[in-house]
């Protein structure tokens, strides 16, 4: 326990959860707003500490050279996922229980609280793919080793999983969000219904992303395993730079790729 | 990567992002004196107390695991040569 950093980052954590259980086992009803507000802010600020700690017991602590800025990458990554992802079950549960014909008296209740996290999701998904990029160049770092091995396929089928939830997320925010204010029982009532089976679908793909992240943090990194190389050639650009006018063509190809992708109509408009 | 890794794994990280999450949308969403906003509350906080009991349990079975791992008493389990205990 003291002299391995598993045991040590353990012992911190589990310091950490037991003030957490202190705080959440022994609560007692907060009068004051002030007493209302540091309850919420100490318990976040804690489950969010020992939840980041987990880092430094993985495999970013132990990447080379990289040591500190991976674990502090990852760090952010877990903290923006429990942000986003943990709030999922809260939200649907909030959802449900406004949609219902008895729960009227907290549906304005409910859109507020949907629509700051709406505000908030766009930043925090933002960070997830920032940091979950960086994680991959840290463990991964070449294409053969995205593609050649086990950790580089739970890492593409993690992404695979990511796309459709990114999906609902832009389809609720553009369509379902603003019918909320609309004429409670025609409009507002079923957009919220609506909104909640779509957080649900998104709570159902982010668990299995959970499940092929628990397999990721016991598989050895890519850049630490030997690659299969799964297709019959090779994407190596040393030997096409060699052919004779290769170069303007990879120049113009890619300046009308980029131009499609500026040009593309947005999703869901 | 055996199942009951995975499996400790997913409780421990599951249960840890869902405080992170619980405790933001509780900030976020407000105070209210409505009824089933306090409901909704009340519903979300015993299932915050759960999940750290959950949360705390995992981490025992996690920290077993791993010395079962690192000491290789795992690999000796399987193996036909006395030596498991």
């Amino acid at each position: 326990m003291l002299e391995t950093q598993f045991g040590t980052v353990w012992m911190i954590r589990h310091g950490l959860l037991l003030l957490l259980a202190g705080l959440v086992l022994l609560r007692e009803r907060e009068i004051s707003a002030a007493d209302w507000i540091a309850w919420r802010a100490e318990g976040w600020a804690l489950a969010t500490a020992g939840a980041v700690a987990m880092a430094w017991a993985g495999h970013a602590a132990a990447a080379e050279p990289w040591g500190l800025a991976a674990a502090l990458g990852d760090a952010l990554h877990i903290a923006a996922a429990g942000a986003w992802l943990g709030a999922l079950l809260p939200l649907v549960l909030l959802l449900f229980a406004a949609s219902r014909e008895a729960g009227a008296d907290a549906r304005p209740f409910a859109v507020l609280a949907v629509r700051r996290f709406s505000t908030m999701a766009l930043a925090v998904m933002l960070a997830i793919v920032a940091t979950g990029l960086w994680n991959a160049w840290v463990q991964v770092g070449s294409v053969p080793a995205l593609i050649g091995t086990q950790y580089g396929w739970l890492l593409l089928a993690k992404v695979a999983l990511l796309m459709p939830i990114l999906g609902l997320a832009a389809l609720g925010r553009r369509r379902l969000l603003p019918a909320l204010s609309g004429e409670a029982a025609a409009v507002g009532r079923p957009a919220m219904a609506h909104l909640c089976r779509f957080v649900a679908w998104e709570l159902g793909l982010a668990a299995l992303i959970l499940a092929v992240t628990s397999g990721l943090a016991l598989t050895a990194p890519a850049r630490h395993d030997a690659p299969y190389w799964p297709l019959s050639y090779r994407l190596a650009y040393d030997v096409m730079a060699e052919v004779p006018g290769v170069k303007t063509r990879l120049l113009v190809g890619s300046q009308i790729a980029v131009l499609g992708l500026v040009g593309a109509p947005p999703p869901f408009s | 990567m055996t199942l009951l890794g995975v499996l400790v794994r997913f409780v421990q990280l599951g249960a840890a992002l869902g405080l992170i999450g619980i405790f933001t949308v509780l900030l976020l969403a407000g105070r209210s004196d409505r009824a089933t906003a306090l409901a909704w509350e009340a519903r979300v906080l015993s299932l915050m107390r759960w999940i750290v009991v959950a949360l705390l349990f995992s981490g025992v079975v996690a920290l077993a695991y791993q010395a079962v791992v690192a000491t290789g008493r795992a690999a000796r389990c399987s193996s036909p040569r006395p030596g498991c205990a």
